[in-house]
């Protein structure tokens, strides 16, 4: 049995269908990175998991019972942070963990949490929320969803806001805390930022699911590229395409042709003389991770 | 439940300083009635608290405005609501916590007025100073129960608006003009008798109860009914409008 299960969930804001027919299941002690663009359904995926917002249609599991709207028990053992960290801006750091810990009878450590996630210095200390930079406010809603001893943690875009430096403790905290067995759902819009973390990845694009995998499963899903520079990349494009390739212009003026059914630098090459082009630089390289979700998403869009 | 109850308290300690309004309406009296209020007014100020009933009033209205409208403001709406609880049961928190912090601002006033008389008696003898203690505290009384349809006016429109500044400005101008609303209502009463039934003039005229026979007699010549019909009706519009605020809360999508 998964920790959480979303059974095809759908939601719909008027005539917007903000989440289409979702599925997809958590284990325990996984981390799931639930990537897709800004405005894909994301956060209204997640509030659908907590019991925040009724949904049309479609059920989440959690724990072995329904989440519901109004009251779902399980609920003290899953923590969240939604959007944005919610802080009341009179508590200092220590008075929200005192006050979420109360949920709980057994709750974590308040200092040890505190010292874990980084929210015991004197940045911190008797400050009260109100005077803390979104960084800290950030790791503050952390904490705070940590303090219940949760199976399952779920973290909106926690990375935002934060400096590459607190990117990589958050990171590790968040590795320590799945190797206990604490189960994960992390948005981002960036891959790259859950590359290293997420264990298993569910792609969403306007409210649908257009990808689950495991992390390794998609990343070996990189395809080689060969990128040429020519004297006259439309005339390229043409002729690649005119082969059955794969191919698109790069930003800063470069033919990208997707290395696959004996494609390499010296066929294209080929090709280029053969279209009288000429090629001015050529690279062998592996497509990059952004550009592979760039890829997956337009395949949806196009195929929807 | 008891959670809950320990953890709006701790809001209403630290988050909100209730305890700024209830100093307030300590220092107020007994600051008034020792330098403004002549000997032989003393006995009347004692019913306003020296004019502390109005920072009691306003008190009351903020607390109950802000309790809500906070939690969507700070969006804190989000993890109070996505734990085990029912929203229920938050719900009743929020209500209870908000008569406490009432009555402990009320308690206050009522202690400042106790101190600033006994500070006026020392200073001037006991001239003018009497106190009719049953009638004194069965108008706090009265005032704690009349109070409850101002929050639950208040808690209705907090949680339709969301807005902290919304709520607190339509609980101060409730709290501090009902003799205006009453009038209006009053006066509409004349095009149309059945509207003296209208929740506002029930509790205008309710609140002036005093267990008197002769104010029993005024509430039945004006309503027509006896006086325990009039209160089964003044409960009734508490329960409904009460009913109403919880079921827009517990239908809200956060
Ligand atoms: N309360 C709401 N009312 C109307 N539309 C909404 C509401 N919440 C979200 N949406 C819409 O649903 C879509 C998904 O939003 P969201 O889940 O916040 O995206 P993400 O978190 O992936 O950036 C967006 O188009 C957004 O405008
Ligand atoms: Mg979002």
């Amino acid at each position: 049995m998964s920790l959480l299960e979303l059974r095809h969930v759908s939601k719909s804001f008027g005539s917007y269908k903000a989440l289409d027919n979702v599925s997809f299941n958590v284990e325990p002690g996984r981390i799931v990175g639930l990537i897709g663009p800004n405005g894909a359904g994301k956060s209204t995926a997640m509030r659908a998991m907590t019991g925040l917002m009724r949904f049309d249609s479609g059920e989440v599991i959690f724990d072995e019972q329904p989440v519901k709207f109004s009251k779902t028990k399980a609920l003290s053992k899953m923590g969240n942070l939604i959007e944005y960290p919610s802080i009341y801006p009179n508590f200092t750091a220590e008075d929200h963990m005192k006050y979420y810990a109360m949920d709980s009878k057994d709750p974590e450590d308040i200092h040890e949490l505190m010292k874990l996630t980084g929210i015991d210095g004197p940045n911190f200390g008797k400050r009260k929320a109100k005077h803390f930079s979104l960084g800290m406010k950030q790791r503050l809603g952390i904490a705070i969803a940590l303090v219940r001893k949760p199976k399952l943690v779920i973290l909106d875009e926690p990375m935002n806001g934060l400096d590459p430096q607190s990117v990589r403790e958050i990171r590790s905290l968040i590795q320590h805390l799945a190797e206990k067995g604490i189960a994960f759902v992390i948005s981002s819009h960036l891959l790259d930022e859950l590359q290293r973390l997420a264990d298993d990845v569910v792609i969403i694009n306007k409210g649908k699911i257009i990808r689950r995998a495991t992390m390794a499963e998609f990343l070996s899903e990189d395809k080689a590229q060969v990128k040429v520079k020519t004297s006259d990349n439309h005339a390229m494009v043409l002729a690649a395409e005119a082969a059955g390739w794969q191919v698109k212009m790069s930003e800063d003026g470069e033919v990208l042709i997707t290395a696959e059914n004996g494609v390499n630098a010296q066929a294209v090459l080929a090709k280029a003389t053969e279209a009288n082009v000429e090629v001015q630089d050529i690279q062998t390289g592996t497509v990059n991770l952004e550009d592979h979700l760039m890829e997956v998403l337009s395949e949806n869009s196009t195929r929807a | 439940m008891i959670t809950l109850l320990k953890q709006e308290w701790m809001k209403a300690v630290k988050q909100n300083r209730f305890y700024i309004w209830a100093l307030l309406a300590f220092i107020m009296p007994i600051a008034v009635l020792n330098t403004l209020i002549p000997a032989e007014q003393q006995f009347y100020a004692y019913y306003y608290f020296g004019g502390a009933s109005i920072i009691v009033a306003i008190a009351g209205s903020v607390i109950a405005a802000l309790t809500f409208t906070q939690e969507f403001g700070y969006g804190t709406i989000r993890p109070l609501l996505s734990r085990q609880y029912s929203r229920f049961e938050i719900f009743i928190s929020k209500i209870v916590m908000i008569i406490v912090e009432y009555v402990l601002v009320l308690a206050s006033a009522i202690l400042g007025t106790l101190a600033g008389r006994a500070i006026f008696q020392m200073m001037h003898g006991t001239t003018g100073t009497d106190i009719d203690w049953q009638t004194f505290f069965f108008a706090q009384f009265m005032d704690v129960v009349m109070t409850l349809f101002f929050f639950a006016i208040v808690l209705l429109v907090s949680n339709l608006a969301k807005s902290s500044a919304a709520a607190v400005s339509i609980g101060i101008v409730l709290s501090v003009a009902t003799s205006v609303i009453t009038a209006i209502t009053t006066y509409l009463v004349r095009f149309w008798e059945p509207f003296k039934w209208n929740p506002f003039t029930v509790q205008a005229l309710l609140s002036q109860f005093n267990g008197s026979k002769m104010m029993n007699f005024q509430l039945k010549m004006y309503f027509g009914a006896d006086v325990w019909v009039i209160w089964l009706v003044y409960i009734a519009y508490l329960l409904v409008i009460y009913a109403l605020t919880f079921m827009i809360f517990q239908r809200r999508s956060v």
